[in-house]
């Protein structure tokens, strides 16, 4: 029984799995931090996303209602561990449309508020650091996947 | 993976049940469907994306350049100080939107409701000077108008402009 806790032990301990606790940890808290401004503002955050020029009227203020949400649950789930993996493939794909409206505005050569963080009108945003963000936290996302696939096939 | 999807479409259908009832309570909630003009076509238009014919006045080039050679009107740059500081329409004075009141009080002491106020930013879909001129008018200040993407505009054409340093 002792032997059975120790181990349990070590296993949490090991360092692959406290670096994926840490990326969860990190990536779960922007995605918390980032949503909590738009829940607040809804509709300064549906502004925002009409000034990207990409999506039909109808959609917009849908947009705007959930997608804080998507980030605010799916970034809890990673905090605590709670069906984090689906959470992790909702953000990847969200982090990919994400960089997708974001290079077709760069490439426009539009000045938009990108809303990644906040809904505050500041005027200039870089929107090539906010792509690059994103990168970052598809490659964050990535490695939690493929880390839980992995501790998966080790059980077997 | 399998499992991987399963989680994802519970979450999924788990967060639009959220999303749809925190808005339907909450105080800030939001019409589902919004009355937003169509823009997807429209990126070389010089309008701002909110912009009302109805109650938005917007300026030219020529007229702003006017209005300011006349010094007849007030010009107000409506970006965050930090960029007010590093380059702005000469005589322009800074009224953050997003910190209106720090502002309001020095800038309201410079202006009357008969004053000419032309409201500015840069960017094409910067809309602080929209938002700027808007909350003008509320206040009182009829004579206000909007020289969307002003600074920009002004920066093309190499006409004055001056920097303030940091207080």
């Amino acid at each position: 029984m002792k032997n059975k806790h120790q181990n349990k032990l070590k296993l949490f301990l090991t360092k692959s799995h406290w670096s994926i606790f840490v990326i969860r940890l990190v990536i779960g808290g922007v995605f918390i931090y980032a949503s909590i401004d738009k829940i607040m503002h809804p509709d300064v955050f549906a502004k925002i996303i009409h000034n990207y020029h990409l999506l039909h009227p109808g959609l917009i203020n849908l947009l705007a209602i959930t997608l804080p949400w998507f980030e605010l649950v799916c970034g809890v789930c990673l905090v605590v561990g709670y069906k984090y993996r689906g959470a992790t493939l909702i953000l990847l794909i969200m982090l990919a449309v994400f960089i997708f409206a974001l290079s077709i505005n760069y490439a426009r050569g539009i000045n938009i508020n990108c809303g990644c963080f906040s809904t505050s009108r500041s005027t200039r945003t870089d929107l090539l650091w906010g792509i690059i963000e994103d990168i970052i936290l598809i490659a964050g996302c990535t490695i939690i996947l493929f880390k839980s696939k992995f501790k998966k096939q080790e059980n077997l | 993976m399998l499992r991987i999807i399963k989680e994802t479409i519970i979450l999924f259908v788990l967060i639009i049940l959220i999303a749809f009832i925190a808005n339907s309570v909450s105080p800030k909630r939001i019409p589902y469907i919004g009355t937003w003009y169509d823009n997807r076509d429209k990126i070389a238009l010089d309008k701002p994306p909110s912009y009302d014919p109805d109650y938005d006045s917007l300026l030219t080039m020529e007229d702003a350049f006017y209005l300011w050679k006349s010094g007849d009107a007030v010009f107000i740059d409506a970006r965050d100080k930090s960029e007010y500081n590093s380059g702005h329409i000469s005589g322009a004075i800074n009224l953050p939107f997003e910190h209106w009141d720090n502002y309001w009080d020095y800038v309201s002491s410079l202006i009357t409701p008969q004053t000419k106020i032309v409201t500015y930013c840069g960017g094409y879909n910067c809309e602080l000077s929209v938002d700027a001129a808007r909350e003008l008018k509320v206040l009182g200040y009829p004579n206000t108008y909007i020289f969307f993407n002003g600074y920009d505009k002004w920066l093309e054409l190499n006409l004055p402009r001056e920097t303030s340093s940091e207080e």
